[in-house]
């Protein structure tokens, strides 16, 4: 048993890209870590986006239980769309489980941590928190942050106005992060500290083409920010006393984008989603009348079912009927070049209840947990599964289904990865969710009954 | 004292019937089956957000939060 851990997580750095740059001595830190500790890949989620990855790290829970299933939810009872933040997460996290053991913890910048909830310690939140004098209950903490221009997030509107303010805004923000990490690292007593760097996602999805592509102006750019952070490690490994383990992981890998997909266009096309009128003013500014079913990014598909739904259309007895042929018209879907665009169509119950994972009420028939189980009718239907390259939007009213825009990169399931030192990992093939119990584990407590 | 009923589960509350009447036309036509069923709504919500601690933020709040999502494609 350890006596402190640390987690850094590097948000979306892919397995693959980090063994080449291990390999190509670029990331001397990195590699060094490497070999004092197991390096794996491993599997995100699905849908595999930021918010749901790292909830299902810090609940050590599939979606089905913990309830969070993208950047953008259903508002209830109503059609429109609500932000899911810390709030939404039904389950215990591994800073209350910790706290509850009398461990002191601290998290800073974790996707979906604000507003930041009551820990034995220190919770500062992540970019959904709109300015600094709310990312900590603590004022005191804020002032700090504030006194050294931590910034929340780096700016994506830069990002698509030119490579060089994203490559600039990433730096900045990253610097200033990794400044207030070792401030916290240094001067709080901790047994569990977990930082969060964000930028390394905001880089992938604006520069990683330009990088694969050894694009002449910016490739050196991209690989710059990756050397700063292996610096930043490099400083992470010689401030930790020799008795603490040490986990690097990310959420999921990147693959660079051929195109965007606008899947609500989709079914509108298909005849399953009809717009109330011309333009959407947002995401569910559909006709629920003349609606079977819709979308939300990434590629979840809800049906409007009657009696979930506000209006809903389809009787439950069609329910199967519906999905199975909306998933028909979801896989025969093809790129204007002839790709396939998705690989596989989920049904909620195989995805987010597996065999051998307890369900959300294991005594209650199918058809009742629809209707009244909180967890159950929140999960999307069905769950569109893209090929590397395609990524799935919604673009209710546009114009085409497929966009090409300033993204150049998006996410990928399997080439998540975890570098980690001084705790056991799952043997065999695992994912995000399944790591949870092995840092609770390391730090000599035992997981919530209900975890994953 | 509310009346509880063991059989169903649930309890009886009183509510003014101006205040009743108001909520009943706020609620029409937004999907709620009925007053109790909205009522139940809010204040699961709110029980459950005073629980975690964390104040859930106002929806004026969220402004800037949904600038971010929009601006990197989630919205």
């Amino acid at each position: 048993m350890t006596k402190r851990l640390v987690v850094f997580s590097i948000d979306g750095v892919a397995f693959t890209l980090l063994k080449q740059l291990m390999d190509a001595e670029e990331v001397t830190n990195f590699r060094r870590l490497a070999s004092e500790a197991q390096f794996r890949q491993m599997d995100s989620v699905y849908p595999t986006v930021s918010s749901v990855a790292w909830t299902s790290f810090v609940t050590g829970q599939q979606p089905g239980k913990h309830g969070v299933y993208g950047f953008v939810e259903r508002r209830p009872h109503a059609w429109d769309v609500a932000i899911p933040l810390s709030t939404s997460i039904r389950s215990k996290t591994i800073w209350e489980a910790l706290s509850d053991a009398g461990k002191r913890v601290f998290g800073m910048n974790v996707p979906m941590t604000y507003p930041c909830r009551s820990v034995n310690g220190i919770l500062i939140g992540d970019f959904l928190c709109p300015t600094v004098d709310k990312l900590a209950t603590s004022r005191e903490v804020c002032d700090y942050l504030r006194s050294v221009n931590y910034r929340i997030d780096s700016d994506a509107m830069l990002a698509r106005k030119s490579p060089d303010l994203c490559l600039q805004d990433v730096r900045e923000t990253l610097d200033r992060r990794m400044e207030a990490m070792f401030h916290f690292l240094a001067q709080e007593k901790w047994d569990y500290f977990h930082a969060h760097v964000m930028e390394t996602d905001r880089l992938c999805h604006f520069l990683l083409a330009k990088y694969e592509s050894g694009d002449a102006k910016y490739a050196g750019g991209f690989l710059d920010i990756f050397r700063r952070l292996d610096g930043y490690l490099g400083r992470l490994m010689d401030a930790l006393p020799s008795d603490s383990a040490l986990v690097v992981l990310s959420d999921h890998g990147f693959c660079r984008m051929k195109a965007e997909v606008q899947l609500s266009r989709y079914l509108v096309e298909k005849g399953w989603t009809s717009l109330r009128g011309e333009a959407a003013g947002h995401p569910l500014d559909i006709d629920p009348a003349r609606s079977r079913c819709y979308s939300l990014i990434p590629g979840r598909i809800y049906v409007n079912l009657r009696s979930r739904e506000p209006e809903g259309l389809v009787p439950r007895e069609d329910y199967d009927k519906v999905r199975q042929a909306v998933a028909r018209d979801l896989l025969a879907l093809r790129a204007p070049n002839g790709d396939r665009v998705i690989r596989q169509v989920l049904r909620r119950e195989e995805v987010y209840w597996p065999t051998g994972a307890h369900g959300p009420n294991p005594g209650m028939p199918p058809d009742e947990l629809l209707a009244h189980d909180d967890a159950f009718g929140a999960a999307p239907d069905l769950v569109a599964v893209p090929f590397d390259g395609y990524d799935l939007k919604m673009g209710l009213a546009a114009d085409h289904v497929f966009l090409h825009t300033e993204l150049e990169g998006m996410h990928a399931f399997h080439d998540a990865l975890v570098l980690a030192r001084g705790i056991e990992l799952p043997e065999g093939r695992f994912s995000i969710v399944h790591l949870t119990r092995h840092v609770l584990a390391a730090l000599g407590v035992p997981p919530p009954a209900d975890m994953d | 004292m509310p009346r509880r009923s063991k059989s169903s589960g649930k309890t009886t509350i009183k509510l003014p019937t101006p205040l009743y009447l108001k909520v009943s036309a706020l609620i029409n036509g937004a999907g709620y089956n009925s007053v109790t069923d909205f009522v139940v709504y809010v204040l699961r919500d709110l029980v459950g957000q005073s629980e975690r601690l964390g104040r859930a933020p106002l929806e004026g709040e969220l402004d800037e939060t949904r600038r971010k999502l929009k601006n990197l494609g989630y919205l």
